[in-house]
């Protein structure tokens, strides 16, 4: 993923210059300036606004709040009642006093299960195709801070968009929880919730 | 190469835009009348001063200050501070050039309009008419010779007073229009 930099500026406004003229004429008054220079001007000035947008948009403004967490000492088995509870796909992983700790995904249950990170859910749906699936009890009791993954990649709340772009980009990660001042878990970031982010400050 | 950069330049002679559409018959009639009264307005000072005191308001850059203030309003070029501050300068470094180089009035206009145009650029003043006050000042006739400094003073200031003073009232009449556009 490009820095956002070059993201923010590579995409031209959708203006053209017969738009230009076109305003020039239903403003009255005459204009001391060409269609042109003014379509560089606003290009640029558009380009600037993107960027600022992103830059002072923080991650307090995009973040889910509260965020659905599971405890490091939940039991496997409750992890996988509560991601199928809330449709979620995973979560922030928290200890006894609130500190973030990991995330934990659906990948890693899968994983559990001797599943390959990269898996989908259909490589499961088609063990049950003819055979009875069962979920095993030695996995099931496992304890979430087993299978999770840490440390957690987690952002503070004063996080610039630009910055969680990068992290989504680099770390290929699908969610990203905030923290508080304190440490403590404050919202969650998807990597939906990215794009909705972006296609509002578009 | 500098072949390309000659194709280059010849390129960009080609142009890349277009004017800006011309304004309606309404703006026009109102930049004859706000031009007109300014012009009779300051000319008939122009006699009285003239007469009580020799000393000139009217004078042909300020038929190119009209221009600007009464037909391209809008214009970071046609407001207050360059009107008053471009002729101003401009005069200023009119009178000296004279003064230094005066004898010769081709070498006088050469260094004078140019030495303006730089320094009305460095005080955001920027007045394309400020060029004409430039080229008065420094190539005259003998009366602005005659006036030296004073010709800072009147014609140039005073006369850019009165043309702004003109415009406040006369371009803010319409209600789609608003002049100044800034002061500072």
């Amino acid at each position: 993923m490009k820095p956002h930099a070059a993201n923010a500026s590579d995409r031209p406004a959708p203006i053209s210059e017969d738009d230009v003229i076109q305003g020039m004429r239903e403003l009255q008054g005459y204009f001391d300036m060409t269609p042109h220079d003014f379509n560089i001007l606003y290009q640029k000035a558009y380009a600037l606004a993107r960027s600022r947008l992103l830059r002072e948009n923080k991650a307090e403004n995009v973040m889910k709040n509260p965020a659905v967490a599971a405890k490091d000492t939940d039991s496997v088995e409750a992890l996988i009642v509560l991601l199928a509870e809330r449709g979620i796909s995973g979560a922030p992983v928290v200890d006894a006093s609130g500190f973030v700790v990991g995330v934990v995904s659906e990948k890693d249950v899968l994983s559990a299960l001797g599943k390959k990170p990269e898996a989908g859910a259909m490589e499961l749906i088609r063990d049950g195709i003819g055979e009875p699936f069962r979920v095993p009890q030695t996995v099931l009791q496992k304890k979430v801070r087993e299978i999770m993954s840490s440390p957690a990649v987690a952002v503070a709340q004063e996080t610039p968009l630009t910055a969680l772009a990068v992290l989504f980009g680099q770390k290929r990660i699908n969610r990203i929880p905030v923290t508080d001042e304190n440490g403590l878990l404050a919202g969650i970031i998807t990597r939906a919730d990215m794009l909705d982010a972006m296609s509002r400050l578009s | 190469m500098a072949t390309t950069r000659i194709k280059e330049c010849l390129e960009k002679m080609k142009g890349v835009s277009q004017a800006p559409p011309r304004p309606g018959s309404q703006e026009i009639i109102l930049a004859f009348a706000g031009s007109c009264l300014a012009l009779l307005l300051i000319g008939a000072l122009h006699a009285v001063c003239l007469e009580q005191a020799g000393l000139p308001l009217l004078a042909a850059p300020f038929g190119a200050s009209a221009v600007l203030v009464f037909g391209a309003f809008r214009s970071p070029l046609a407001q207050p501070r360059n009107v008053v501050g471009g002729h101003v300068l401009s005069a200023f470094v009119g009178v000296t050039v004279y003064q230094i180089v005066g004898d010769s009035p081709l070498l006088a206009v050469s260094v004078a309009v140019p030495a303006a145009i730089a320094l009305m650029h460095a005080t955001s003043t920027l007045h394309p008419p400020g060029g004409a006050t430039a080229f008065v000042g420094a190539a005259g006739g003998a009366g602005v010779h005659a006036l030296g400094y004073w010709y800072v003073l009147t014609p140039c200031a005073a006369g850019g007073v009165l043309m702004v003073l003109i415009a406040l009232v006369v371009n803010n009449i319409p209600k789609n229009q608003r002049y100044p556009q800034f002061w500072t």
